[in-house]
């Protein structure tokens, strides 16, 4: 069964184009990892398959248009945006937004207790309960929407960049979570990464995105050196350490002589 | 207590209260200009009520809504150039209200009053009118307490959640443009964005949380009023203004408070 059907989606926002004519569909319990290059339309893929830009064609989730789902619906799906936009200033703590998140939602007071203590501990932040959310690094911060997003045991999770900021110890916590609730309960999992080697490593179905759909498939037949330059303008190399570039920014460095 | 003062130190303290209680959510939202928007509004929709003879209390209410929500759709569709249309909106609609009142035939209506307001004179009707629409204010932002704070930190979360943001913000907007025409009988159409401002900024920076940041702004609020009527009738000062001062005092001692820590 689909769980996320997409048909000829294209976004334009005032000049530019950043989705054309995009179409696939997710099965229910597959871990689905977006690439592409910056720019490449990913965010605004996640953001209209959850109606929160305007776009032209058919998204679908659960099987109706998002504007048809009923409220427990809503509450199944799981959403870590890039970005958090608040003003930094205002003293709120990590508990606190975790206890506001979960307001009028109909569980008892012990299971949230409990859920918001398991998943700050999954984070990593059970230290930082009474941190305004101000003082938090990018990373923490990141955690703490992964954390939000998932105590409500989401059964779609939609995920843009969660990993940015993470380090690499962090980073393995998460996706073994995140492949085991997949693999265990058959939670859907669509996640934007910069990362291109987890992919391989995690990822049923790999989406390469740029503007249009560039390919669309399990990793080891998609994550070709012909893709990969389709995508990025240039070979896999480009992802390894390679010396500097001739007549490039890099050379600048060795002039200063870095000690 | 003389009445008038009882009268004045109640509308100042239902006010000062609503502005504080409302004003952490403007400055989370930092939406401080909305206030000055719709409080320079007002003098237009006071010229209107004095023009087709009913309380110009009333018109300016009305009024202050419908512009409040025009800027609220402003708001919302994130224009860049708010700063702009604000920066000609305010001053072109404060300019209207000053020439149609002039239009006023009989009776004029003291503009000073309108700019700087004049608690001392607030009549019984206005205290009713001030009670009842606080209480509404007050319903609906206790009631929504929780969708509010969800949608000001993060209104994409707030939708994929299904929260009805679009009628919950409207009336949001239109709660606040209340408050705010409100307020203006007590501190006038220039000041009154401190009220809304001033005592949260003061919560935000002793609070250790949000729950703190609510009831320190609410508590500088009160303070703010009574101790700034009092000592506008101990001295013989205006009261808005007193009020103002009193509150920019307290804010001063909590950014002393601060670097303390
Ligand atoms: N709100 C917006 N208004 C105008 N242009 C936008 C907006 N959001 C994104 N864009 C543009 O759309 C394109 C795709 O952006 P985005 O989806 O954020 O890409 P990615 O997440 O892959 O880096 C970019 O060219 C970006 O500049
Ligand atoms: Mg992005």
């Amino acid at each position: 069964m689909s769980v996320i059907e997409v048909k000829n989606l294209t976004v334009k926002y005032e000049n530019t184009v950043a989705l054309y004519d995009v179409s696939f569909s997710i099965e229910k319990g597959t871990l689905a990892i977006v690439i592409g290059p910056n720019g490449a339309g990913k965010s605004t893929l996640i953001k209209s398959i959850l109606n929160l830009v305007p776009f032209a064609g058919e998204v679908k989730i659960f099987g109706k248009p998002f504007n048809k789902l009923s409220k427990e619906e809503h509450l199944k799906i799981g959403y870590v945006p890039q970005k958090f936009n608040f003003p930094k200033s205002l003293p709120i703590t990590v508990d606190e937004i975790m206890h506001l998140s979960f307001a009028k939602i109909p569980i008892s007071k012990l299971e949230k207790e409990k859920r918001i203590e398991k998943f700050l501990k999954m984070a990593h932040l059970e230290n930082l309960r009474n941190y305004k959310i101000g003082d938090l690094s990018g990373g923490q911060m990141q955690r703490v929407l992964i954390a939000r997003a998932l105590m409500f045991l989401p059964e779609i999770i939609l995920m843009d960049e969660p990993l940015a900021g993470i380090d690499v110890a962090g980073e393995k916590t998460f996706y073994e979570f995140i492949d085991s609730i997949h693999q265990r309960f058959g939670i859907t999992i669509m996640l934007v990464s910069h990362d291109v080697t987890s992919v391989d490593k995690y990822a049923d179905l790999v989406l390469c995105l740029n503007k249009r759909l560039v390919c669309y498939g399990k990793p080891s037949e998609v994550l070709t050196e012909s893709n990969f330059h389709k995508l990025y303008g240039q070979d896999m190399g480009a992802f390894r350490h390679k010396p500097c570039p001739k007549d490039g920014p890099c050379e600048l460095y060795k002039e200063q002589e870095v000690k | 207590m003389p009445l008038f003062l009882q009268r004045a130190l109640a509308a100042g303290i239902i006010t000062s209260i609503l502005c504080a209680f409302v004003g952490v959510f403007v400055i989370t939202r930092k939406m401080a200009f909305f206030a000055n928007a719709v409080a320079h509004s007002s003098l237009t929709g006071i010229a209107i009520g004095f023009l087709v003879n009913t309380n110009p209390f009333w018109s300016a209410i009305g009024f202050g809504a419908l512009v409040g929500m025009g800027i609220g759709y402003l708001y919302r569709k994130s224009v860049l150039f708010i700063d702009t249309v604000i920066g000609i909106f305010l001053p072109s609609s404060m300019a209207l209200g000053i020439i149609l009142i002039g239009f006023v035939k009989g009776y004029k209506p003291s503009l000073l009053s309108y700019l700087f307001g004049d608690i001392l004179a607030v009549t019984n009707s206005d205290l009713y009118i001030i009670s009842v629409l606080s209480l509404i204010s007050f319903i609906f932002l206790t009631a929504f307490f929780h969708e509010i704070i969800i949608i000001s930190l993060d209104e994409d979360w707030a939708r994929v959640k299904g929260v009805a943001v679009n009628p919950i913000d409207y009336t949001f907007f239109v709660i606040l443009s209340l408050i705010i025409v409100v307020s203006t009988k007590i501190v006038g159409i220039i000041l009154v964005s401190a009220l809304i401002v001033i005592p949260p900024a003061s919560a935000m920076n002793v609070a250790r949380n949000f729950k703190e940041t609510m009831i320190y702004s609410i508590l500088f609020g009160i303070i703010s009023a009574i101790l700034g009527i009092w000592f506008s009738y101990l001295f013989d000062i205006s009261t808005g203004p007193s009020i103002v001062i009193t509150a920019s005092i307290i804010f001063a001692i909590t950014l002393i408070a601060r670097r303390k820590k």
